[in-house]
């Protein structure tokens, strides 16, 4: 049981970081490329200090770095957070559920009887 | 990603479909009906379907690489189960190594639960590149879909 919480609770730190909308859309802009904090925020309909409080969520939750230089904080996402094999995982998964529908389609056509004499 | 690592696992997609599980058996058996929904379009696909019989498949990544698949298959009953297993090279990389079952089981008066499941070993972290062109519009999908994915083995 212990093993088992201690595995589960980067899991939980990482969906709580994704379940809200503004830090979703910080990962977003963050998946162009690196922005400092005032870039952020600027679109954003809130304060500065309410960006950095979800920034926060988002560092500890490992999928957001943050590096300052002189006066200017830099953020970039950090996707080994959501582990690439993990990722690719999901995708082999997601591509055999789109593979298996497309079964679902052909059979559903009816004509998956044997046909003679077509090559 | 040069680094040595391999990591396991295992995952089920089930599905139901409204015919015998001869007929959906079928569509896995017979090479032509399998071109029409296994591979992409612009995919080959060769099938000798039988115990020691090898599979092959050849296509483009969407990022543009080529990949390939090859299967051999271990175990066949027909109607009821198939076993084989696979590799998947992108490029010149072998990038998995797997076993999949496929199992028919038949529900209702005519209907078929299809179990496909995959144990894989996963080689060295390499992503598939479908999601890389995506970013992380895609990986928030791909965990959408992980979130609505059924548990495995209920």
């Amino acid at each position: 049981m212990l093993h088992q919480r201690a595995a589960r609770e980067p899991v939980d730190r990482l969906f709580h970081a994704l379940a809200d909308p503004n830090r979703r859309g910080i990962i977003e802009r963050l998946s162009l490329g690196p922005a400092t904090v005032t870039e952020l925020a600027e679109p954003l309909p809130m304060s500065l200090s309410a960006v950095v409080q979800h920034l926060k969520v988002l560092q500890v939750s490992g999928l957001v770095s943050s590096e300052k230089v002189g006066r200017v904080r830099t953020c970039r996402i950090e996707p080994a957070a959501l582990r690439p094999v993990e990722r690719w995982i999901a995708s082999r998964r997601s591509g055999w559920e789109s593979r298996l529908d497309r079964l679902g389609e052909y059979l559903a056509e009816g004509n998956d009887e044997p046909k003679m004499g077509t090559p | 990603m040069s680094a040595r690592a391999v990591e396991h696992a295992t995952f089920v997609v089930e599905r139901r479909y409204e015919v015998s599980p001869e007929r959906a058996f079928a569509a896995w058996a017979d090479p032509q009906a399998k071109a029409r929904w296994f591979v992409d379009s612009d995919a080959s696909l060769e099938l000798d379907f039988r115990v020691g019989g090898r599979e092959r498949s050849r296509g483009t990544a969407p990022d543009g690489r080529p990949y390939s698949y090859e299967a051999l298959y271990q175990d066949i009953v027909p109607a009821e189960r198939i076993v084989y297993t696979y590799d998947m090279h992108l490029e010149e990389t072998r990038i998995s190594v797997s076993l999949a079952t496929v199992e028919f089981r038949p529900v209702s008066a005519n209907g078929t639960r299809l179990v496909f499941t995959e144990q894989g070993a996963f080689l060295d972290g390499y992503e598939f590149p479908a999601r890389r062109a995506s970013g992380m519009g895609g990986l928030l999908d791909a965990l959408e879909s992980e979130l609505q994915s059924e548990p495995p083995g209920a």
